[in-house]
């Protein structure tokens, strides 16, 4: 049964991702076949989305069946990853003082912090510094794009890079750490300054700071530039522009 | 028996939860324009001066309120003139009071993205990529959203790039939204690359919303990353009672999106840890007060379930008044009154009708343009807006036919009526050539069955008979073909 129903979800995402690229591949077939000459028409449209029909019809049925058959619902969570941090959290909130060794693991993990953003960056300054001259900014908006596509994807993918390894050597750390807290070495252990919470103060800011810029949004025609813009249909976020 | 109590137990895994319930409330709220959808238009009514806190188009014909996103671009496309200091002061508040409770409980695009991911699929586990992958929403806020439309800002185009470019919850709900009514079967002309390319993205993102739970939630949203940024301070949420915590970490486990801990900033305080929660330290709270713990099956005391009473009428009664104020006509919904037209031919606004005659005063001349005094030219009348970015870029086109061609063909850029610069400081910025009007109560975009939608263009022969009426962008070539179909020799 179980295998059933593990066959069931697998044909269910194979058909929902062929009824997704079926839906994309129709727009893009259709703007291709005609290019500027108006490629879309409702009746066209109408006429091609009634040729998937069955597409639809299979899937729905599919759903019906792997509701009876249970294959709905929360899938097996066995492995899901979870951070270590609520440990750590929970070991510093009640112990009093760290072991040296916990410390030190936590200054590397502080450290190691500090160069993945430094790298960070490193790595989106110059794209930055390009998105604020002119040369970036074109009238050509789809040029503008092109070339924003050219040089940030390169600059996100390293990015990605740099988080991941980062993220799991993090883990790592919080890992490590949290063994040495488990095995309860209290060699040269020191006490841990306690926190002051300033949150309170923080909120009575900005809240005071979003009720004095509402208000003077209000005064200064603010409200009413979201109105205009919000009862005009913006064609072009919409794809008609 | 046996098999009846399990398919019993399976169908009440499908019931709705209370956070399912308030969402799918929050939705028909953010849309309680109903005649929107059966007309085919959007609302136009005071409530469009207030921001929703989650991610609803305002371009949907049932939305009621802004979208906090697309208002903070035009806020910002804005800036060289105004302070955006109204949207921003909204959103502290709405970070400060919520958080990313928002995207939890209040987000219909959150709404959409669960209801996704309950079709059954293979799934695909939080883990490292992901968790690096939920930092691509700050590069696409500030990149989209703020950098964009600032750098365009300056050189006075609007540019609201992130709904332009990536947003499919417009391309859902505006555009498919207006297309799906037949009344709107005419602006199927307007759809080209941009419409297929967000179009991709939309499919994209539905696709990866059934695999990967909240995929645009956790990776692409930028309302989502704001709204992040008070989760240390908001005073709604879901907290961790320290002093109880065991440190076990099934809260983290049981969680489906790319938290560290409860209530950071990827926290969408949904309460799914609230009943995995051994020890019961994790509940949702609003400042001091708990709103959900653990042990939410019975009501804490009389006055607790007495206070839920009076919540739900109270949200009731509120959902029940916005439809009625919403979807009753009212006043300013009646037609604008046209200009005044000829008794003769047929006019309107449709292509080989006669052109209703208008009279509108010209900025900087004592004369008004008059489209009658205009026959035996052709005529271009293009209605535009400072706030409308398609608008802006394409004036220069119609400034150049007016200055090469300006004795045999008439040129006119009507302002619409809903003004948010100072015009004339605007045009005092170029060097342009041809005339600009403003049309002051809207009666003249509404005898060219224009309402809700910029740039318009209409061309009129030189007999007075409109030969293009239409919404969209103009291009230096298709503006020289449609002079041409006029009879004008360029």
């Amino acid at each position: 049964m179980q295998s059933m129903r593990k066959a069931l979800r697998w044909l269910m995402g194979a058909l929902t991702l062929a009824i997704c690229l079926s839906l994309a591949w129709t727009c893009v077939s259709m703007y291709v076949g005609r290019g500027s000459q108006k490629p879309f028409q409702m009746a066209e449209v109408t006429e091609r989305l009634r040729a998937m029909l069955p597409l639809f019809l299979v899937w729905v049925l599919l759903l019906f069946v792997c509701l009876i058959a249970g294959a709905g619902g929360e899938t097996d969570r066995r492995g899901q990853i979870g951070a270590p941090d609520m440990y750590l959290m929970q070991r510093k909130q009640s112990a009093l003082a760290l072991p040296e060794s916990a410390q030190a693991e936590e200054g590397r993990r502080r450290r190691s912090t500090r160069i993945t953003q430094l790298l960070l960056a490193i790595l989106f300054l110059p794209f930055l510094l390009w998105m604020m001259g002119d040369e970036a900014l074109s009238l050509d908006f789809e040029r503008t794009m092109g070339r924003l596509m050219l040089y940030l994807s390169p600059v996100a993918m390293l990015a990605l890079m740099v988080l991941m390894v980062h993220e799991r050597k993090r883990q790592e750390s919080i890992r490590k750490e949290c063994e040495i807290l488990r095995s309860g070495s209290k060699k040269g252990t020191r006490q841990q300054a306690a926190r002051t919470d300033h949150t309170s103060v923080i909120r009575l800011i900005l809240a005071l700071l979003g009720i004095l810029f509402t208000v003077l949004g209000v005064m200064n025609g603010g409200m009413r530039d979201v109105m205009v813009k919000a009862i005009q249909i913006c064609t072009e976020c919409i794809g008609l522009g | 028996m046996d098999k009846q109590k399990t398919m019993t137990a399976r169908l009440r895994d499908h019931l709705p939860t209370r956070r399912r319930v308030i969402q799918l409330y929050c939705a028909l709220l953010y849309n309680a324009n109903l005649k929107g959808f059966i007309r085919g238009d959007i609302y136009t009514g005071p409530l469009k001066n207030l921001c929703v806190p989650g991610l609803n188009c305002y371009s949907c014909p049932g939305a009621i309120a802004a979208c906090p996103l697309g208002a903070l671009q035009n806020a910002l496309a804005s800036s060289g003139n105004r302070t955006p200091v109204y949207v921003l002061g909204i959103l502290m508040l709405f970070g400060l009071m919520l958080g990313r409770t928002v995207c939890g409980f209040l987000c219909p695009a959150g709404l959409l993205q669960e209801l996704l991911y309950k079709i059954p699929t293979p799934k695909v586990r939080k883990g490292v990529v992901t968790r690096a992958l939920s930092y691509l929403k700050y590069v696409i806020l500030f990149v989209f959203v703020v950098i964009l439309p600032v750098g365009y800002a300056f050189r006075q185009v609007p540019l609201p790039a992130f709904c332009k470019y990536i947003c499919p919850v417009g391309t859902l709900e505006g555009a498919i939204g207006l297309l799906s009514n037949p009344v709107n079967a005419d602006k199927y002309g307007m759809l080209g690359l941009l419409f297929t390319r967000k179009y991709v993205i939309l499919m994209a993102v539905a696709a990866l919303c059934v695999f990967v739970y909240r995929a645009f939630c956790r990776f692409l949203c930028p309302l989502g990353a704001i709204y992040g940024l008070f989760s240390k301070v908001a005073l709604l949420g879901v907290k961790v009672e320290m002093p109880k915590c065991i440190g076990c970490g099934k809260c983290t486990s049981v969680c489906k999106m790319d938290i560290r801990h409860v209530g950071d900033h990827e926290c969408i305080h949904c309460g799914e840890c609230i009943a995995a929660c051994p020890a019961g330290a994790i509940s949702l709270k609003c400042g001091k007060i708990t709103l959900m713990d653990k042990t939410q099956a019975v009501p804490k005391s009389k006055t607790h379930s007495t206070a839920r009473i009076i919540a739900a009428v109270a949200a009731v009664l509120a959902l029940v008044s916005v439809l009625w104020l919403v979807n009753t006509d009212r006043a300013e919904d009646a037609p604008l009154p046209e200009a005044a037209v000829e008794e003769t031919l047929p006019v309107g606004f449709e292509e080989g009708m006669r052109a209703p005659d208008f009279s509108v005063p010209v900025y900087g001349q004592e004369e008004a343009f008059t489209l009658s005094e205009h026959l035996g030219q052709v005529v271009v009348v293009n209605f535009w807006a400072t706030w409308c970015g398609p608008c802006v870029v394409e004036i220069p086109y119609f400034d150049e036919v007016y200055r090469n061609y300006g004795g045999e063909i008439a040129v006119v850029a009507v302002h619409s009526d809903l003004v948010t610069d100072d015009v004339e400081a605007y045009l005092s910025g170029y060097d342009y050539a041809m005339p600009f009007a403003l049309d002051a109560d809207g009666s003249v975009i509404a005898s060219f069955g224009g309402s809700a939608m910029l740039p318009q263009t209409a061309v009129i022969g030189k007999d007075g008979t409109i030969i293009y009426n239409a919404v969209g962008s103009m291009t230096r070539e298709t503006l020289r073909q449609l002079l041409k179909k006029a009879g004008a020799d360029v």
